[in-house]
């Protein structure tokens, strides 16, 4: 019994040494993949709330049931102020995301770097 | 298609000449399904047992010990900045003054960070959650194990990764108890017994009243009795394999996301054995199915509500559409509710089982039609579907017709109230008005039948809702009765442009589901706790005996009833046991349905005794009627039909009304729920109307019954009646129901039905005469004799046909000594009078009231001319006072003996 448990745990330990090495080739591969789709996923969700597709393609449909043709004249310019402000939070939110990912690129290197600076 | 596959050349074990398989490559047994081979991949033996906690125990101590070193480097650095006061940009320029230990210490904690959210997240991904195959499928079936290996990887499930920890550990624990007690291989007793360690189990049969301890000792003791192999290793066999694949399936078809404990609770209840253990704990097939989907339902909901929460955000809060193109409604939000609105809140319940009746409103509304009437009885859940509706619009998983649209519930009472006909109509028309502008309205209308017949003069509501919804600008939803649909919709212009979708009550077993569903809320709110046979007797007796409302509303509505009574009774945390749901309902109704206690098993044990203290002789009578209403008590009666029915037949004043009495007062404890017809009284045709009622006006047969469902129905003198009359009858004791004049079906089955008739009572006594026994003289009385009066098919309907003989002196007597009993008791009673009545009067009083023709009858009123009379006399001219002897004697004697002075 005793050397089943003393060969399980020599597994383990060898297992787990195993694991750190793989972290940093599991964070540029499937990690990696995850992040991408995460970041994705958040930028449609983004445009979702924003509703700047639905906002586009109603771009030419009176607002509010106001279909005489200055009401259509005003809500035309109204979409297009919607869209441009809409269009700049969607590209602020895109950025953001964008920073998001792109920190989870370069922290492994950077974490390392700095403390290989620090010892060299 | 679906095919286990076993391997040729290691039996299914995997293993072969203790060295894995290399036939299977270790497979051993799986399972074609669908176009996916499904297989067990994980090692179960003790080094891998082992490791795999080993492993679990480091994994937990290596993230806490992660997680606390990057814990120690931040707080070090914000410690160190706080004490020097350095600015945090010196961290990131080249000549920053902190110790450089500190910041070692700080990035190497933060590497350690990265590490530790690294594994978490592997973890995650890892458990895998289960999908449904939809575009990998193979074509090619696999026939053999040998080709396993020509299967790409993506063919191939290795089910152990799906399995949730707590039935992985489960099934561990199971394989280790198979080698503490030295089993040759692991049984799904193993697995059982290891099952009911699990927290979720032990829910289960917390709800099933079953204490964890004694279903484990009985487990146990099966587990002792199994032949022992001191040192084998167990082994897993393809049965094992095979319930573990069967509870994926059936994971797989509820849309699980894992293969929980109660999964492989359901597949290993099919087992002989442990069919048998839980048979012993009152536990069928169809009450585990209905307690596993409880804790499944439990699941679901938190899941959907979840995903519904998630979905929701995106809905806009206001009225306005996404589109913004949408007006704004005030005068038709003034009579309406926005259903989308408080859905978007998540006020509104999630809906269950009702995908069959919103995919036919969704069918409707896409083809031709824009209107849809639900039609099903009050509390069969219309609402409910139409809640759900709003649900799904708020997480847009509509038809394009009913997307980004708000679902508003409009009150015709509302519309109607404070105003004329004409009135209504305006105000219909500027709502019609507002839904045309604004585009993005979705009318429901609930208890649309109150829109007919709104007129003065000109058009009616309802054609003006039809000619609206006909020009097809907004979907319109709407919900009637089927007695209402019948009689103002279906005639009307609306029947033409709303389809009907018919709405049913559920079932016992969908009603259960429902009510599991809803019982958390109602716990939530009452603080306590629900047993699952308080559900099902909720669900089961509601729907046997409050037949006026429809499930599952009225089993919701006792539940909380209950819940609120047991808090009362015993306090927060206590459980509603099914006694208790018996008791709210026999309040309700008048019906004892709390199980028999011991006085009255001891009652119902005797009798015939019972019985023989009000009625002399008849012995067959008494008899059949004890037999039957035994059977009746312990409820071994069928369920569709009365409780019992008898025909009792025989001269006038041998006891056949006194029997009846009695019976009401054995049978309902106290003898008042008795309800008598003289149906001498209903001898033409238009007395049906009577008994059963007018659409205006209840019957008095139906409404005594409906207003006592547990009672002794007495039909005195029935030859009597019109034989129309009786032909209701022939329905009654058969189906146990009848329909009123206002088409309400009232329920007969808690009935006690009597007949009494004298017919042929001169033959009975001809007979008796000449000497037949009493087998021929009902014999003959069935066959020719009472055939004048009843039809066959009235006589065959009954339990029995029982035939009172006429009295004897003999028995007249015996009588005379009961009545005059009854009579020392009152007057004691009463008075504090003490009679004394010698037994030659009891011979004379016989003698004077025997009469061959009216039996008993006489008896009657000679005990009330000899004993009362002089009684009432005695009393008046206060001749006896409390105390005092009264001794009535032959001749009409009567001595007074004077109690002593005190």
């Amino acid at each position: 019994m005793f050397s089943k448990v003393s060969l399980v745990i020599t597994k383990s330990i060898f297992d787990s040494i195993l694991d750190f090495f793989y972290f940093p080739f599991w964070w540029y591969t499937k990690g990696l993949k995850d992040v991408l789709l995460w970041s994705f996923k958040k930028i449609l969700n983004g445009e979702k709330t924003l509703g700047l597709r639905i906002w586009m393609m109603n771009l030419f449909h009176p607002m509010y049931g106001v279909t005489d043709w200055q009401g259509k004249i005003i809500s035309f310019f109204m979409r297009l102020i919607q869209i441009f402000f809409r269009s700049i939070l969607f590209l602020i939110w895109i950025f953001f995301i964008f920073l998001l990912f792109s920190i989870w690129l370069v922290a492994p290197v950077f974490v390392i770097y700095s403390i290989l600076k620090l010892i060299f | 298609m679906s095919q286990f596959l076993i391997c040729s050349n290691c039996d299914g074990t995997g293993f072969f000449d203790k060295k894995i398989c290399l036939n299977c490559k270790g497979i051993g047994f799986g399972l074609w399904h669908e176009g996916r081979f499904i297989y067990w991949g994980r090692a179960l033996n003790e080094e891998s047992i082992l490791e795999r906690k080993i492993k679990r125990f480091a994994g937990i101590t290596a993230n806490f010990l992660l997680g606390l070193f990057g814990l120690f480097g931040i707080i070090i650095l914000v410690f160190t900045f706080w004490k020097t006061g350095i600015d945090l940009e010196e961290l990131f320029t080249r000549d920053f003054s902190l110790p450089k230990q500190i910041l070692l210490i700080f990035w190497f904690s933060l590497f350690f960070d990265l590490y530790l959210y690294s594994r978490i997240k592997r973890k995650d991904v890892g458990s895998v959650i289960i999908e449904k195959p939809c575009l990998s499928t193979s074509n090619i079936p696999l026939l053999s194990l040998t080709e396993v290996d020509r299967l790409k990887k993506k063919f191939k499930i290795d089910i152990s990764q799906n399995f949730s920890q707590r039935s992985q550990q489960a099934i561990e624990e199971a394989y280790i108890l198979a080698k503490r007690f030295a089993h040759l291989k692991v049984l799904p007793i193993h697995l059982f017994f290891s099952l009911l360690k699990i927290p979720e189990i032990k829910v289960i049969l917390a709800r099933l009243e079953i204490s964890p301890q004694i279903l484990k000792e009985r487990v146990k003791n099966i587990l002792e009795k199994e032949k022992k192999f001191p040192g084998v290793v167990p082994k897993i066999t393809p049965d094992l394999i095979k319930i573990f694949l069967n509870s994926y399936l059936k994971a797989w078809e509820g849309n699980l996301k894992r293969v929980y404990a109660e999964d492989l609770l359901a597949i290993i209840a099919r087992e002989e054995k442990i069919k048998e253990i839980l048979f012993e704990f009152e536990i069928d097939q169809d009450k585990l199915k209905n307690i596993i989907a409880w804790t499944r339902i439990n699941r679901m909901l938190f899941e959907r509500r979840k995903e519904f929460l998630g979905l929701a955000r995106f809905r806009p809060k206001g009225i306005m559409n996404r589109a913004m193109t949408a007006v704004s409604t005030p005068f038709l939000d003034q009579f309406s509710e926005d259903l989308t609105f408080l859905a978007k809140l998540g006020y509104l319940p999630l809906c269950l089982n009702r995908e069959k009746e919103l995919e036919e409103i969704f069918r409707i509304l896409e083809g031709a039609r824009v209107g849809v009437i639900l039609v099903g009885e009050p509390g069969v859940g219309k609402n409910a579907i139409i809640e759900g509706l709003a649900q799904l619009m708020v997480e847009e998983r509509v038809p394009k017709i009913l997307r980004d649209k708000r679902l508003l519930s409009l009150s015709i009472a509302r519309l109607t109230a404070g105003t004329t006909s004409s009135g209504a109509r305006e105000r219909f028309l500027r709502i019609c008005c507002e839904i045309a502008r604004a585009k993005n309205i979705v009318l429901y209308i609930p208890e649309i039948h109150g829109s007919v017949g709104i007129k003065e003069g000109g058009i009616d509501l309802a054609d003006l809702l039809t000619e609206e919804i006909k020009r097809g600008y907004f979907p319109c939803l709407s919900a009637t009765t089927p007695q209402l649909y019948t009689r103002f919709i279906e005639s009307s212009s609306l029947g033409s442009v709303l389809q009907k979708v018919i709405v049913n009550e559920p079932e016992t077993n969908e009603a259960i589901q429902i009510l599991e569903a809803k019982i958390g809320n109602i716990e939530y709110r009452n603080k306590v706790f629900f047993s699952y046979e308080a559900i099902k007797r909720t669900v089961e007796l509601s729907k046997t005996f409050l037949h006026e409302f429809y499930l599952p509303e009225k089993a919701i509505e006792i539940a909380e009833e209950v819940a609120h009574h047991v808090l009362e009774k015993r306090g927060t945390k206590a459980m509603a046991k099914g006694e208790d749901v018996s008791e709210i309902i026999s309040q309700k109704t008048k019906i004892p349905l709390t199980t028999i206690v011991e006085e009255e098993r001891e009652k119902l044990l005797r009798l015939e005794e019972v019985i023989h203290e009000r009625i002399i002789d008849q012995e067959e009578a008494v008899k059949e009627v004890s037999l039957a209403l035994r059977r009746a008590k312990v409820g071994l009666k069928s369920g569709k039909k009365p409780i019992a029915s008898f025909l009792f037949l025989g001269p006038t004043g041998v006891g056949k009304t006194e029997m009846a009495k009695t019976v009401a007062e054995v049978f309902f404890a106290g003898g008042k729920q008795m309800i008598r017809l003289d149906m001498s009284e209903y001898q033409d045709k238009a007395s049906v109307y009577r008994l059963l009622g007018t659409p205006s006006e209840g019957g008095l047969l139906t409404e005594a019954v409906r207003r006592n469902p547990y009672s002794l129905l007495l039909l005195d003198e029935v030859e009597k009646a019109h034989p129309d009359v009786l032909n209701i009858f022939l329905a009654i004791l058969d189906d146990g129901r009848a329909t009123d004049g206002a088409g309400r079906v009232i329920d007969f089955t808690n009935e006690i039905i009597i007949g009494t008739s004298n017919a042929g009572s001169s033959y009975i006594q001809e007979e008796l005469r000449k000497g037949s026994t009493m087998e021929q003289i009902k014999e003959g009385l069935l066959q020719k004799e009472i055939g004048f009066y009843f039809r066959p098919e009235f006589l065959n309907r009954f339990d029995g046909i029982i035939v009172f003989k006429p009295l004897s002196l003999a028995e007249i007597e015996e009588i005379t000594r009961l009545l005059i009993n009854r009579e020392i008791k009152r007057a004691e009673e009463k008075y504090g009078i003490i009679l004394e009545v010698t037994e030659g009067t009891i011979k004379e009083l016989a003698q004077a009231g025997f009469d061959p023709v009216f039996g008993a009858r006489p008896l009657k009123r000679v005990i009330r001319k000899r004993i009362e009379d002089v009684l009432a006399y005695l009393l008046l001219e206060k001749r006896i006072k409390r105390r005092d002897i009264v001794i009535f004697d032959k001749s009409g004697e009567v001595r007074i003996k004077k109690a002593t002075e005190l």
